[in-house]
């Protein structure tokens, strides 16, 4: 066919039509097969953000269960405590509500069930409250089981706030953060914790390199050759295909007859 | 013919490069299941008997006399809302009046939405001058604050639980100066606490 470039003649007549959309179709399914690719890909990529790690459902469980035994502890505090601490259980009580409330619509969006009860250990700080008497000793309880107990969701709270690749998790730990720090300082202020019975801070002391560094690892890198190798041939072809096209419809620029006897003219 | 091998360079890089990223999609899959797992730590010998169950239903204890104390509670998400002296959110009727003050809230609606009584503990932060109370069409009494007669609803499992709210459009909780809350806990505030 292209040896009919020989023929080219004065005339500037079109390319017969099916001559002329064959190039045409051709560059559309590379671009429907380079973009079918494309979006193939990124959904995988948005869904991370909506899935629910085994970190993330920790969390809801964590504040869940810590709602579950420091209400009725506030609960308790109101009806037991100093007056200091009858002001502060009644507060964690009412940010313990909201908090779940917030847990429990969570829980359900993110289709991520969390316990109804109170873990065996927090069933055992609730009975020690129970039995403390009204007064200084059950203030020094109060104080110092909620104080270390928020002390342990802290830390959890604090990493599933730093690395959490859901949003909604992350916007629940930023509020939950926030609160348990409340909760500390407030537990504080009674003046009844005793920091040195608290653990202390497990933290590296020695120079640790902040995380990996922020590079592609191997498969992203392949991802990207993939998907140039892609686009770049598609855009190689294109430009064939351009081309030829071109020179095509220079070859066409004979007298009708001489090749075919087709529809055009 | 020269175009055959033209369309076949570019469909295999195609293939290749679709052979490639299926393969590290299902990569990158797999590998970001790993991960830090904190579990759950449990201390089975501490059984204890759970005698403050929470959550627990509005209606577990009708006759407290906290269940009729008003109370002001900042709450980090919806601001200031009024609550009982067990915590548990107080509503108003949008179809009640306050001048004067009068319950439309009978006989079934009643049973869902149970009027908060009279008589109960000093008020805490909440203004004496607007607290008040009203005659029932059954003779009870109902407390009011700046007019509007004032409930409980039998939804809430939980102190500052607001499951009532935005019922038949006409439910809220109630502020201590007497509005309407309308804000919901999915309106999360990035800086709750103001911290």
């Amino acid at each position: 066919m292209l040896s009919a470039s020989e023929f080219a003649g004065p005339e500037l007549l079109p390319p017969p039509p099916l001559e002329r959309s064959r190039p045409l179709v051709r560059i559309l399914f590379v671009l429907v097969a380079v973009l079918t690719l494309l979006a193939s890909v990124s959904p995988a990529s948005i869904a991370q953000t909506n899935a629910v790690s085994p970190e993330d459902a920790v969390l809801l469980t964590k504040v869940r269960q810590a709602g579950l035994w420091e209400m009725p502890s506030g609960m308790m505090a109101m009806q037991k405590g100093s007056p200091k601490v009858q002001a502060v259980g009644f507060a964690i009580m009412m940010d313990h509500g909201r908090l779940d409330v917030a847990t429990r619509a969570l829980s359900q969006k993110l289709n991520s069930p969390v316990p109804d009860q109170p873990s065996d250990e927090q069933r055992g700080w609730l009975l020690e409250e129970m039995n403390a008497p009204p007064g200084p000793s059950f203030d020094s309880v109060f104080a110092n089981r909620l104080r270390a107990a928020h002390g342990q969701v802290f830390a959890i709270l604090a990493q599933l706030r730093a690395g959490t690749r859901n949003d909604d998790v992350r916007a629940f730990a930023t509020v939950g953060n926030q609160a348990v720090m409340r909760h500390m300082t407030m537990l504080e202020s009674t003046g009844m914790v005793d920091y040195t019975a608290l653990p202390a801070p497990a933290v590296s002391t020695t120079a640790a390199p902040v995380g990996q560094p922020l590079g592609l690892d191997s498969s992203q890198i392949a991802v990207v050759a993939a998907l140039f190798l892609l686009v770049g041939g598609g855009l190689f072809y294109v430009l064939r295909q351009i081309k030829g096209n071109r020179s095509r419809a220079r070859a066409t620029r004979r007298p009708a007859g001489v090749r075919t006897g087709g529809s055009h003219g | 013919m020269i175009r055959i091998p033209r369309t076949v360079v570019p469909a295999a890089v195609c293939l290749t490069a679709l052979a490639l990223l299926t393969a590290c999609t299902a990569g990158a899959a797999t590998t970001s299941a790993g991960g830090y797992g904190a579990g759950m730590q449990q201390m089975p010998g501490m059984q204890a008997p759970m005698t403050l169950a929470m959550p627990q239903p509005i209606t577990a204890n009708p006759n407290d006399p906290m269940k009729s104390q008003l109370r002001g509670a900042k709450t980090f998400d919806l601001g200031l809302m009024l609550v009982d002296g067990t915590g548990y959110t107080i509503y108003r009727y949008d179809r009640d009046s306050t001048n004067p003050s009068r319950s439309n809230c009978n006989d079934a609606c009643a049973a869902k939405w149970i009027p908060v009584k009279t008589g109960g503990p000093a008020p805490i932060d909440v203004d004496q001058s607007l607290i008040g109370q009203i005659t029932r069409d059954d003779g009870t009494q109902q407390a009011t604050l700046a007019g509007w007669p004032l409930y409980h609803f039998v939804g809430d499992s939980e102190p500052a639980d607001t499951s009532g709210q935005g019922a038949d459009q006409a439910w809220y909780p109630i502020a201590p100066d007497g509005k309407k809350i309308t804000l919901t806990q999915d309106q999360w505030r990035e800086n709750a606490f103001g911290l």
